[in-house]
């Protein structure tokens, strides 16, 4: 009896309670009358367990209650007819939830501990006759709200926190419905033109373990320095419609089947920290027509609940992005088309494990994930000219973990995690935990890549030139198998934003420089890429956004640079590039290059020509890159190997040729010649202060979807202009330094060892600019 | 070393590129429009408008000049000029260095091509016996070079330093001689296209 009354909705609850007390014809002979009022006090209540049972699985939410926060609540709500409509008015007191361990019968490990505290509100508006003409409710006018919610969720003793949470919820010609579908019948919510309103005050962590007594929303646990940080907030006001349908049976048996046909328009989301990321005109469309299947199932490994889909597009449109500061100047517009659909062995589906990562306790959450996306694009807008990423395909299979963790470095011990093989965060091969939460990766396999570049309209030619920017590590295409973890702490270098350490090896690499449609180009074959950032910070401000890459080391061994084909091109040998960096940065802002001299110097149009350049205004709309490389130089050898030094944190720069093949054929790396550029690293070249590395190499991007001068390259035209101007991507790019320096450039035999070429590069006072606009080949 | 280099295949930089030109089947070539390649029209520049190391001073007198400031003026000019890159080679452990300074220009040009191409015909039938892809750099008809200017130099240390007594951060032991300087202005003929592919 108890467990069938747990299982309702806490919300809806005294509601049911109520209705079930008046019948449609009573109520219909009180209208007129002032309604009924309902005051329910109450002291919530407690259960042992509730469980899921599907298909033989279990969940089990374990010790759960829900209790007014303060001893006993009232909840009232009013009820009254007012032209054929059932009016209810609902407030609740201040509830908390409490869920001791969300579980799967059987396994020893939990996805982790929930609390929740939150008010409820509703104002219902309900009728007879769903809008179909069938059955069902109309909800026209009705409201749901949370209020004042703050949401904890414990991983192994930490906690992560959400507050400041709000949603309203107001249903404009909505009507719930019983249609055909699924293997019988479902629920359709009719969304009409409803919209939903909801704000997030700040997301942040606990990691001081164990405190005395249980916190509160309102007594937070402030011992740990960074109980206060956040990683911001977020607000949005969605205008909803279309359709949300729920059935009976999952992808197999028993289950249930979501149908998602939402589509939101004339949209806002805002993320704001210091400075806000917004979108003021965001409109779209989430549907599968399959549905979204939830299963609950077993394999070897323990049970997990399976969610699928065959197929899922989501269309959006981000109109009027900002980035920054709101008064500045806009990025244009994002849209997105996103299909991911199931092809052969290619699927979408996650499964959800309890427990993360093996080396964080029994909590968590595992995730093995399958997708598949093809067809889909991506586009930008700038100043009304556009531009398709196209034929952006991605698919690939890999084991995701998600943890609270703490690293053992701060004080607050309990709970950390120092790591077996290295107990050294400043070591390649440290493998105890950060603060914050984590993010594994295991053996990720994947690929993506996109077709190429269509400009001035979806059916334009596709085009190259997303060689362009290869410079900010976006390839055309990439193949990879990645492991690693990334550990996200709520606070940005100041203020809300967040702060990262992270590690990612990427094997069998292969990335395209420059690739056509059907894979042939200049590829990075056989590469392993391995990563490593340290106090690395996110910030979104009032400049636009900026990473801080804090201390960075990699090293990027490409075993062969090839032409044509991936795998059976002709190799140019093999390339391995060593970086060491602190300080470096790497900004985002909202608009271009704005208008410029292209072919001369000139501040105006007129100066411009006549100084015999060409003046191009690609409007106050695009994005504008900044990168900005320190690299830090390595005072000391720590090891040498054939008279080349192998520290890894170092930046050096080495080509080999002519490797002798091993019984596979495949080249012995070391076994042939190398040119090494050794120990490279910037300077200031301020003659007081010769150790001042603070302005590293600076790489600036614009980017504009803008006309350009076009020829036409061969055939009986050639020579003559293409008119109009066409459309290009266009990028101008500068790249400054003060100083580089290089310690040696030698050359290695294998046998013979390694021999000085070069005692010293230096380049001096550079600012080297290419301003080229990128169109498909006339 | 020597067996494995980049092959670079500069097919006709000179009048004749027209016999190679037809070679390379530009019917096909512009039929393939829009395909994977790129064509590139603008500009690439050294130090348009000065470096960011060194600031131009006010006047010539090199003994006012600040830390950061220096002028690559000619010698006897009265007016100051922003200097251009730098680039230092020391080939001897405790050795001079090799200068080449006050590099810089602007180069603009219309249709720069990139693309990945499979040669496996023409080429008066060397093309069928080649049969592998090649990075196709289509050079643009013109390039325009504005301001150009390098010098060739020798000196004792490999970062520029003002070596007049009195100056900021001076240092006087710095030596450099310039062996000749240049300066481009004009426009350069570039047809046909370059053809980058790996040798074994």
């Amino acid at each position: 009896m108890r467990r069938s009354w747990l299982l309702l909705p806490f919300f809806l609850t005294p509601l049911a309670q109520a209705m079930q007390a008046l019948d449609d014809e009573g109520l219909a002979e009180v209208n007129g009358q002032s309604g009924i009022s309902i005051e329910h006090a109450t002291s919530g209540w407690t259960a042992g367990s509730i469980n899921y049972n599907s298909d033989g699985t279990t969940l089990s939410a374990k010790t759960l209650s829900l209790k007014p926060q303060a001893g006993t609540g009232t909840d009232s709500a009013t009820l009254d007819v007012v032209g054929q409509q059932l009016q209810v008015e609902y407030s609740a007191a201040p509830r908390e939830l409490n869920v001791s361990n969300l579980e799967f019968a059987g396994s020893t490990k939990s996805f982790g501990a929930f609390r929740a505290f939150f008010t409820l509100g509703a104002s219902l508006r309900l009728k007879g006759l769903g809008a179909s003409g069938v059955s069902g409710i109309a909800l026209d006018g009705s409201r749901l709200s949370i209020s004042d919610a703050t949401f904890f969720y414990r991983d192994n003793g930490l906690d992560l926190i959400v507050k400041g949470v709000s949603f309203d919820t107001y249903l404009n010609n909505a009507y719930l419905d019983i249609v055909s579908g699924g293997t019988g019948s479902e629920v359709k919510l009719s969304l009409g033109s409803s919209r939903f309103v909801g704000a997030v005050g700040g997301i942040s962590v606990d990691l001081a373990h164990s405190e005395l007594s249980p916190v509160t929303p309102g007594s937070l646990d402030t011992r740990h320095p960074d109980a206060s940080r956040s990683f911001g907030r977020v607000n949005m006001d969605l205008r909803l419609g279309g359709s949300l349908s729920i059935a009976g049976g999952g992808s197999t048996g028993q289950g249930l089947t979501i149908k998602p046909d939402v589509s939101f328009s004339n949209s806002l989301f805002q993320y704001q920290d210091e400075g806000v990321l917004r979108a003021e005109n965001f409109a779209g469309t989430l549907r599968s027509t399959s549905g979204i299947t939830v299963d609950l199932e077993q394999d070897g490994i323990g049970s997990y609940a399976r969610l699928a889909f065959a197929d899922l597009n989501l269309n959006a449109t981000l109109g009027g992005l900002v980035m920054g500061n709101p008064t500045n100047q806009k990025l244009g517009s994002l849209a997105l088309d996103l299909n991911f659909i199931n092809d052969g062995s290619k699927q979408n589906w996650l499964k959800l494990r309890p427990g993360g990562d093996p080396s964080s306790g029994l909590k968590g959450l595992t995730a093995d994930v399958s997708w598949n996306m093809a067809n889909s694009s991506l586009s930008v807008t700038d100043n009304g000219n556009s531009m398709w990423f196209s034929g952006l395909k991605t698919n690939g299979t890999g084991q995701f973990t998600l943890d609270v963790t703490k690293g053992c470095s701060d004080g607050f011990a309990t709970g950390c995690y120092a790591g077996s093989v290295s107990t050294n965060p400043a070591s390649s091969n440290y493998d105890g935990h950060f603060n914050g939460i984590r993010l594994g990766m295991k053996n990720v396999q994947g690929s993506y890549s996109f077709d190429g570049l269509r400009v001035g309209s979806a059916s334009s030619p596709l085009q190259g030139g997303t060689e362009l920017l290869v410079l900010m590590e976006i390839f055309p295409a990439y193949d990879f198998i990645m492991n690693g973890q990334i550990t996200l702490m709520p606070g940005g270098s100041s203020g809300d934003g967040l702060r990262y350490n992270a590690d990612f090896m990427v094997t069998n690499g292969k990335a395209a420089i420059t690739v056509d449609e059907a894979g042939k180009g200049l590829w990075l074959s056989g590469t392993t890429y391995e990563m490593h950032f340290r106090d690395g910070s996110l910030d979104v401000t009032n400049n636009g956004v900026e990473l801080k890459k804090g201390t960075y080391w990699s090293k990027l061994d490409v075993s062969d640079v090839r032409w044509g084909n991936k795998d059976t091109g002709t190799s140019l040998g093999r390339l391995v590039l060593k970086r060491y960096e602190q300080g470096s940065t790497l900004a985002l802002s909202s608009g271009g290059s704005g208008a410029l001299c292209v072919g001369a110097s000139g501040a105006s149009s007129s100066a411009c020509t006549a100084n015999g350049g060409r003046w191009e205004d690609r409007g106050n709309e695009g994005v504008s890159v900044k990168l900005k490389a320190i690299l830090a130089k390595d005072g000391s050898i720590e090891g040498t190997s054939n008279g080349v030094v192998t520290d890894e944190k170092r930046n050096q720069l080495i080509y080999e040729t002519d490797r002798t093949l091993d019984g596979n054929g495949k080249p012995i790396n070391g076994s042939g010649s190398q040119i090494v550029v050794d120990n490279v690293y910037t300077s200031d070249g301020n003659p007081v202060d010769p150790n001042a590395n603070t302005y590293g190499v600076n790489a600036d991007l614009s980017l504009d979807v803008a006309p350009t001068k076009v020829k036409i390259k061969s055939g009986p035209n050639a020579g003559t202009q293409v008119s109009p101007d066409p459309l290009g991507f266009a990028v101008n790019g500068r790249v400054h330094f003060k100083e580089i320096n290089i310690d040696r450039l030698q050359n290695v035999h294998p046998t013979g060892g390694a021999v000085t070429a070069m005692y010293g590069i230096k380049l001096q006072n550079a600012d080297v600019r290419a301003n080229l606009t990128a169109t498909p080949i006339n | 070393m020597t067996s494995k280099v980049c092959g670079v295949l500069l097919v006709a930089l000179a009048l004749n590129a027209q016999a190679e030109l037809q070679a390379l089947n530009d019917a096909d070539l512009s039929a393939q429009s829009g395909q994977g390649g790129v064509y590139l029209s603008g500009e690439f520049s050294i130090n348009k408008e000065g470096g960011v190391l060194w600031n131009t001073p006010a006047s010539v007198t090199q003994t006012g000049w600040a830390a950061n400031e220096r002028s690559c003026h000619a010698p006897g000019s009265t007016a100051t000029e922003a200097c251009g890159m730098r680039l230092a080679v020391r080939s001897e452990a405790a050795g001079g260095w090799y200068v080449l300074d006050n590099l810089k220009g602007t180069f603009s040009f219309e249709g720069l091509t990139l693309r990945t191409r499979l040669i496996n015909s023409g080429f008066g039938g060397d093309g069928a016996l080649f049969n592998q892809d090649v990075i196709e750099l289509g050079l643009p008809n013109e390039v325009k070079y504005k301001n150009g200017s390098f010098a060739f130099a020798v000196a004792n240390q490999g970062g520029w330093r003002n070596n007049k007594a009195g100056a900021a951060a001076a240092d006087t032991t710095y030596q450099q001689t310039n062996i000749f300087s240049a300066k481009l202005d004009g426009t350069i003929r570039m047809q046909g296209n370059v053809l980058i592919f790996p040798k074994n």
